[in-house]
């Protein structure tokens, strides 16, 4: 009994696989009778004597007849999809050659160039604002010459009289 | 104890086994190939024979994963446009069509991610064009359901499709509505075509047992 099920069973899963390659040949048949036609005699006897193969059949049959309401999209024309592609690989292409020229770096770094040249800038106008002023060394000028005559220059102390003025004031 | 005899495998039916190895495959697998070579040298013509050789195909698994036209169209764009500038490294060890589907479900994870939405379209996601393509899709013809009837249906469905797992919603949506072939769907979900096959099974016996559950 035990062999008998098993042999059954072995037998089904033989004809599932034969069910789904005449289903694959036969891939427009809605009536049980065009699948059977495309069936082996051997697989047409066992789905007669077999209840649950028999009724693969039919459920393959109803599923196949549920999804015809879907509409295939592989069937539908589409004669400007290849233009459109090899458009937008040119698009593409002529990208990257840009992204390629030296030129291209300008836009990528732009906000990194503003940075530092604003950041220059402060540096610069900082130092320039902060830095020392040199004062100028005061040279004897025409100007400065009349207030000369009108000092009442000392002669200048020699050596001398200064010890000798030291000497006096330490008495 | 009898031993369990070893079952003759059931045959695949003599029409379905060419399903395996479709005619002209490897002929288109080796024009890309050529095609790849020229577009890596910079013929940009050569790139555009390549879009349109595969469009379809991405635009049907970006539109799988995101359910949205204008979305998927975005998508598949960026697609091409990653697979140009990525084409010289791309070493032809994998074919052409694998590496482009694998960047397609890579960019839709990638914009889900970014735009923290579901991927199913609603009533007020659908576009003027949309309604018009569910129009379209349908015949025309007086018994014919008007727009408003299919615009239902299909919410119904994509409402259906949320109780899916999200790689198998994508595998039954190439399967039932782009018709792409077993192996194309291994090739675009990276699982082999076994696997693809069973969890397929396992789909579509979820969504006919939600579909019965809600009365659909």
């Amino acid at each position: 009994m035990w062999n008998l099920l098993k042999r059954n069973r072995e037998e089904c899963s033989q004809f599932q696989e034969a069910l789904e390659a005449a289903a694959d040949f036969a891939s427009v048949a809605l009536t049980p009778g065009e699948l059977f036609a495309a069936l082996s005699l051997p697989c047409q006897k066992h789905a007669e004597s077999c209840a649950e193969c028999h009724a693969a059949i039919e459920e393959l049959l109803s599923a196949r007849a549920l999804l015809r309401a879907l509409p295939p999209l592989s069937k539908t024309p589409a004669p400007w999809f290849a233009p459109r592609v090899m458009a937008a690989i040119a698009a593409k292409e002529a990208e990257l050659r840009r992204l390629g020229s030296p030129w291209a770096a300008v836009p990528r770094f732009a906000s990194r160039l503003a940075l530092a040249s604003a950041a220059m800038l402060l540096v610069v106008s900082t130092w320039v604002y902060e830095r020392p002023v040199a004062v100028p060394a005061k040279q004897p000028s025409a100007d400065a010459a009349p207030e000369s005559l009108f000092d009442s220059s000392q002669p200048a102390l020699s050596q001398d009289d200064v010890l000798v003025s030291l000497a006096e004031r330490a008495q | 104890m009898a031993r369990v005899p070893k079952l003759a495998p059931l045959p695949l039916p003599p029409s379905a086994e060419g399903v395996q190895e479709r005619p002209g495959k490897q002929q288109e697998a080796a024009h890309d190939r050529e095609l790849v070579r020229a577009a890596q040298a910079d013929d940009k013509e050569a790139f555009e024979e390549l879009v349109r050789r595969h469009q379809h195909r991405v635009l049907a698994v970006a539109g799988g994963i995101l359910r949205r036209r204008e979305d998927a169209e975005e998508i598949a764009q960026q697609v091409f446009l990653k697979a140009y500038f990525s084409l010289k490294r791309f070493d032809q060890r994998a074919a052409f069509s694998t590496w482009l589907y694998k960047i397609t479900v890579n960019e839709c994870w990638d914009m889900l991610r970014k735009k923290k939405v579901r991927p199913l379209v609603y009533e007020a996601d659908m576009s003027e064009e949309q309604a018009h393509q569910v129009l379209a899709s349908e015949e025309k013809g007086s018994t014919a359901p008007d727009i408003s009837e299919r615009l239902e249906a299909r919410q119904r469905v994509e409402r259906l499709l949320e109780g899916l797992d999200e790689r198998d919603r994508l595998m039954l949506i190439l399967k039932e509505v782009e018709g792409f072939a077993i192996e194309e769907i291994a090739e675009a979900v990276d699982l082999n075509a076994n696997t693809v096959k069973v969890r397929l099974f396992r789909a579509r016996r979820r969504i006919v047992a939600l579909a019965r559950k809600r009365g659909d």
